[in-house]
């Protein structure tokens, strides 16, 4: 067997470092274009998923027999919308922040939904649909992001300990006011989220690192 | 040696300047500020009531019914009345006292408007009174959300706007807009209480463009821009409305776009002109602008051909004709100069005769 001789083993690791950078470079587009698809198809499912909680809110207010305007104190537990210096942040701090809120509105959901089946039973067979085809959505949403985040060679972070929260014990009365406030939150995040995603989706270097501001001059 | 006289008079002349500049001044800064329909009494200066006086209202007399002693008495004040009064002493004309006085009205609650046309850097808030007071206004605003008051910096023009950079986004805790307006004659306020996203209301887009389409008689392609003010359309995409119709018609067509500054409308009437606006809204929030300024169009029509080139092709063919031809004429018809209906009874007149000749001579 003949071993090629020093120029040509040059010339060999030239060609494979080459292929290896093309893959690489095959690959960084594919997974460009698969966060593309992903932040699409996420911002559109955050439009549908906003559409359908203040449907959703409407639905509840009147049922509750609440006042719409009502203004409801932070609630504990629920994950709030409001951030500061929001054009800072970076592709995985949007991420990470999303999936805790989505995490934590499923559990959410889900008590909302246990509660008042207790409470009415079969009688608001509307509320109960409405509730649990937002539930699902979020569920589905959360998801997403946990594909985005494995996308990005993070992975999502388990969901150990990060379970319902307590059910506090509250009256019948600040139990619907505490639903009010999961839902009005919900709509912000599903606002934040669409936002989060489309400037996930902006062309950047790396997802990693921060945007450029949103400001213009 | 110099002279010392004219030295002593200068002197003398110049704290007899001073001095009158003083009087002057310390009378000249007094204001008065009274309420149209109110009674106003003016004193002398410390002149006692018995003394004479004279009073003027800029420069001219006042009459003496309108004296209580040596006290002006305006009953009733009105607008016409503002102005500088001076009093004085009987004889010698030595000035007094003097005021101007400014007739008005206390404050109305003002009109505030708060509005975000480039979400998400801030928002501002412009007020106005409804009516004038015809006396200087302050204003003093405040900004609070939750428990954090805000700084709302004033514009330097206009003067009634000011504007706030958001801290926070996506937040619904609501803001709580709260305008004092104040002049001497009492004070009025107004608070607006609101959420981050119902104040959202782009400027109208930009440039906004309708050509004729090329060899299509039904098209218009309109084009537009995002408005200047819009700081970051690709986080915060718009979605436009246009809306456009032919000027003999009042009614509007509408179309929603979810994206992109383009489109084509293809049903439009042929060779009409066109106006069309376009509106923008954030694509999730808030509410639409105002109409754009608009724009008029009218879609491709075809070039008439050469006269001279129809008449020969319809007097050659006997082809059928389009519904804007007129029906060709007899033979007969066509050796007269036909012109006008009366000339077409003639013409149909003698055929009838010939026809009926024909019929009995056959």
């Amino acid at each position: 067997m003949v071993l090629p001789g020093p120029g040509r083993r040059c010339a060999l690791s030239l060609v494979h470092a080459r292929a290896a950078q093309a893959m690489a470079a095959a690959d960084s587009t594919s997974a460009t274009l698969r966060r593309r698809d992903l932040c699409s198809r996420g911002i559109r499912l955050a439009g549908k998923m906003r559409s359908d909680v203040i449907d959703l809110l409407d639905t509840y207010v009147e049922r509750q027999g609440l006042d719409a305007s009502a203004s409801v104190a932070a609630v504990e537990g629920v994950p709030t919308a409001a951030v500061e210096r929001w054009d800072e942040q970076t592709g995985t701090q949007r991420l990470l922040e999303n999936l805790a809120a989505y995490r934590a509105f499923r559990a959410l959901l889900a008590q909302m939904l246990e509660e008042q089946r207790e409470q009415l039973g079969e009688a608001d067979t509307a509320l109960d649909r409405a509730l649990a085809a937002v539930l699902l959505q979020v569920s589905a949403f959360a998801y997403h992001l946990e594909e985005l985040l494995r996308l990005e060679s993070r992975g999502p972070p388990s969901e150990e300990g990060a379970g319902p929260p307590p059910a506090p014990h509250l009256g019948l009365f600040e139990r619907k006011l505490r639903g009010l406030g999961v839902l009005r939150e919900l709509a912000q995040w599903a606002v934040r989220s669409a936002r989060d995603l489309r400037q996930l989706a902006k062309p950047s270097p790396g997802s990693s690192s921060a945007p450029s501001p949103a400001e213009s001059p | 040696m110099a002279n010392p006289v004219p030295s002593a008079c200068c002197v003398v002349l110049a704290v007899v300047v001073v001095v009158y500049a003083q009087r002057h001044s310390q009378q000249d800064s007094h204001i008065q500020y009274e309420r149209v329909g109110a009674d106003v009494t003016m004193k002398c200066g410390s002149m006692d009531w018995d003394a004479a006086v004279t009073w003027t209202a800029n420069g001219t007399d006042i009459d003496e019914s309108h004296l209580n002693g040596s006290y002006l008495i305006l009953k009733n004040v009105d607008l016409t009345q503002s102005g500088q009064y001076s009093c004085y002493e009987g004889s010698s004309w030595h000035l007094k006292y003097q005021t101007s006085l400014r007739v008005g009205t206390p404050p109305k609650e003002p009109v505030l408007m708060c509005r975000s046309n480039n979400y998400p850097k801030g928002f501002y808030c412009s007020w106005h009174l409804p009516t004038p007071t015809y006396i200087p206004n302050s204003f003093n605003i405040s900004v609070i959300h939750g428990t954090r008051e805000m700084v709302c910096e004033k514009d330097v023009f206009p003067k009634n706007r000011c504007h706030i950079r958001y801290l926070q986004l996506f937040s619904t805790v609501k803001y709580k807009v709260t305008l004092t307006v104040t002049n001497p004659l009492g004070k009025n306020s107004t608070t607006l209480t609101f959420d981050e996203f119902t104040i959202v209301k782009p400027d109208p887009p930009e440039s906004v463009v309708a050509k004729p389409v090329p060899n299509n008689p039904r098209r218009l392609e309109v084009s537009w821009q995002n408005p200047s003010s819009w700081p970051d359309p690709e986080s915060f995409p718009l979605k436009f409305f246009l809306r456009y119709r032919p000027l003999i018609l009042d009614q509007w067509q509408h179309v929603e776009l979810s994206d992109g500054t383009s489109h084509t409308i293809t049903d439009a009437y042929a060779g009409k002109e066109y106006i069309i606006q376009v509106a923008a809204k954030d694509n999730d929030i808030g509410t639409w602008s105002d109409w754009s300024v608009a724009v008029h169009a009218t879609p491709w029509t075809e070039e008439p051909k050469h006269l001279t080139t129809e008449a020969q092709v319809t007097e050659t063919t006997s082809a059928s004709t389009s519904s804007f031809m007129p029906p060709p004429t007899t033979k007969i018809c066509d050796k007269g100069a036909v012109v006008g209906s009366g000339a077409v009874a003639v013409c149909w007149t003698a055929g009838l005769v010939v026809a009926a000749y024909g019929v009995l001579f056959i």
